[in-house]
């Protein structure tokens, strides 16, 4: 084992005590009975129970479609941010920086918060036109709308930084050959740009998918309660019937969900990006 | 879930902090059930954090440091993610005295994490009402399964500006005028079961026929559930909500921080809310527990309790002027709420937490 390899040492250790033992104990337990599920463990009774309960599935899809209509948003957004990025000089490129990364510093709960003082029909945002009679009540607050809002503005400060780093590494020596051959804006960016770049906009739209999959604070705050997602759903299984099998059952899930989400993503980007 | 706890106002906590100098002046009861001096001792208490951690801060604290030379320490959250950790703990807890419900107390004894607690040890409860101890597994003539020290009342409220005819019943809840304007208890709310069989009972149906309530609950047009009064409270301000079940003394400080809000006890009575003190098995300090739950009981102390935080006392030896009591479900109004089996409610709360899931909540689409 050469030092480079002891280097990894602490960190795999690292992973292996507090992700991939929890991870074993969680499966485990996912296998148990519970006071809904009576048999003889251990069984995938709790799996066929979420799975086959249109209820259950439809949290599934729910969260499901919820992240892919993050990522779906998140990643042209941040893709046009990133571009303008390295445009800006100075006191606005600063700026810009601090704006993307305060949202990561303030902390999801207190953004939030920050919604939900904004998103009422009689909030700031609303409120007057509503009052003025410009619109009716649109009751985004409670709504996948309001979840999918603010999912996609969490995410967007880790979406614009990693493509950022991710367009910075193109060599602008193939711009420049590009602009020598006689490639305008747009053939530069589809002939340059945008194939070199796919590697990270595919590690970015695995961080965005996964960070709004496993998001628990938006769903919790600005979702409605009738339109739980996984994260939501293994609360009210853990806080308020006490059912640790089927609060495992759904963490297995989820888990899933996101390691299947992964391959797709994987498979469908692999396709266009050149070796 | 129904008293995760954050602080109502900062005029409520300076409240709750001048009344300890009140409290200084008293003579209290416990002396005689004063252990040993433990100075330096911790005895960890696990409760709800807000109005609840305050109140035990600014009342409780002080006089048991006196009493004992221990200290405490908290362990703060809802009760649900406390509970767990309990669970998690059962080896080793590091809690000594646990605040939840009766529920709580059925089902913690039932899986060993709370054991029950000596008459003899805890003196003052032979002055609690007899109303007061509703487990009764573990309860007997040497010990009872919990000590009850607070008595909620869960009921309905309403913004009085949006209510045209008067509101008495729980049936009024599915007047067609409150279809979309209902904030109504969550499937996982600790005041839920209760809920259905009152629903059942509304249909015909009993705790034993229980199919009726899930059906009338179905009908019902809630247009946001809750788990605390923080969910609605913003909404009953602007009409988006003009009704809602909810604890009484909640209710009472909305009033106080102005809110529009008024409530009634309906007719077919409250659901009763007690709070309990479970002895956590295992605990290092079970001579120290038994003396805070004494003191728990001191009337001083629930009186104080009661004034502040509008809970009702327990013990029966609590004296209140009328006004006092007018904010509380205490003296008559006891007649007026109702008592529920905890032990037949924590049997059957998973199974109908799981039905509410899966049959009624599609059908109300609430937010």
């Amino acid at each position: 084992m050469g030092v480079t390899s002891l280097l990894l040492l602490p960190s795999l250790l690292m992973i292996f005590v507090f992700l991939g033992l929890p991870l074993v104990v969680i499966f485990m337990q996912s296998l148990q009975d519970n006071v809904l599920l009576q048999f003889t463990p251990p069984g995938i009774e709790n799996y066929k129970y979420l799975l086959t309960r249109p209820y259950y599935f439809d949290v599934l899809v729910r969260t499901l479609r919820l992240s892919l209509l993050t990522t779906f948003f998140a990643i042209p957004l941040g893709y046009l941010a990133a571009m303008a990025m390295p445009v800006l000089k100075g006191r606005l490129a600063n700026m810009a920086i601090m704006a993307l990364t305060f949202p990561i510093l303030a902390g999801p709960l207190v953004v939030i918060l920050g919604w939900m003082a904004l998103l009422p029909d009689s909030g700031p945002l609303f409120g007057p036109l509503v009052r003025a009679g410009l619109i009716r009540p649109p009751r985004i607050l409670g709504s996948e709308t309001a979840i999918v809002i603010s999912q996609i503005q969490f995410v967007l400060p880790f979406a614009i930084l990693t493509l950022y780093t991710a367009l910075r590494q193109i060599p602008h020596a193939l711009y420049e050959a590009a602009a020598s051959n006689g490639a305008g804006g747009l053939q530069s960016f589809l002939h340059v740009t945008l194939p070199l770049s796919l590697p990270g906009v595919l590690s970015t739209t695995i961080i965005v998918f996964s960070l709004a999959a496993s998001s628990f604070i938006a769903p919790h705050y600005l979702g409605g309660a009738s339109d739980l997602t996984l994260t939501t759903l293994i609360t009210n299984f853990v806080l308020g019937t006490f059912n640790s099998p089927l609060a495992a059952t759904s963490s297995i899930l989820l888990l899933v969900m996101m390691l299947a989400a992964m391959f797709m993503f994987v498979k469908l980007f692999g396709r266009f990006i050149r070796p | 879930m129904g008293k995760l706890m954050t602080g109502i106002s900062r005029r409520k906590t300076l409240k709750l902090a001048g009344s300890a100098a009140a409290l200084a002046s008293l003579n209290l009861r416990s002396a005689l059930a004063q252990p040993a001096i433990r100075k330096g001792s911790v005895l960890t208490i696990s409760t709800w954090g807000g109005v609840t951690q305050d109140s035990i801060k600014a009342n409780i604290e002080p006089e048991f440091t006196k009493l004992t030379g221990a200290t405490l320490a908290y362990d703060i959250g809802g009760v649900g993610a406390r509970y767990n950790k309990l669970l998690a703990q059962r080896n080793n807890p590091v809690v000594d005295v646990f605040y939840g419900t009766d529920e709580n107390t059925a089902t913690g004894l039932k899986a060993g994490i709370m054991t029950p607690v000596s008459r003899k040890k805890v003196p003052l409860i032979a002055d609690l009402a007899p109303w007061a101890l509703t487990v009764k597994t573990g309860t007997n003539s040497e010990t009872v399964a919990s000590v009850p020290v607070t008595l909620g009342a869960y009921v309905i409220g309403f913004n009085p500006q949006f209510i045209k005819e008067p509101v008495t019943a729980w049936a009024d809840l599915w007047r067609p005028e409150f279809a979309g304007k209902l904030a109504f208890a969550a499937p996982v709310h600790s005041a839920m079961p209760q809920l259905i069989i009152m629903a059942a009972e509304l249909a015909g149906g009993s705790a034993t026929n229980i199919d009726p309530g899930f059906k009338k609950l179905g009908e019902l047009r809630p247009s946001k559930l809750t788990v605390f009064w923080t969910d609605w409270a913003p909404m009953i301000k602007n009409g988006d909500v003009s009704i809602a079940t909810e604890l009484a003394y909640y209710m009472e400080g909305m009033k106080d921080d102005k809110y529009p809000i008024e409530y009634i006890i309906p007719k077919e009575k409250g659901i009763a809310s007690l709070t309990n003190l479970g002895l956590v098995t295992g605990s290092k300090n079970v001579e120290l527990a038994e003396a805070y739950m004494n003191l728990c009981l001191e009337p001083a102390i629930q009186k104080v309790i009661t004034t502040k935080t509008y809970y009702a006392p327990t013990s029966s030896k609590v004296t209140l002027t009328d006004a006092e009591a007018a904010r509380c479900p205490c003296g008559g109004k006891i007649d007026q709420v109702r008592f529920f089996d905890p032990e037949m409610l924590a049997t059957v709360r998973p199974i109908w937490t799981e039905r509410l899931n899966t049959e009624v909540l599609p059908q109300w689409k609430t937010r």
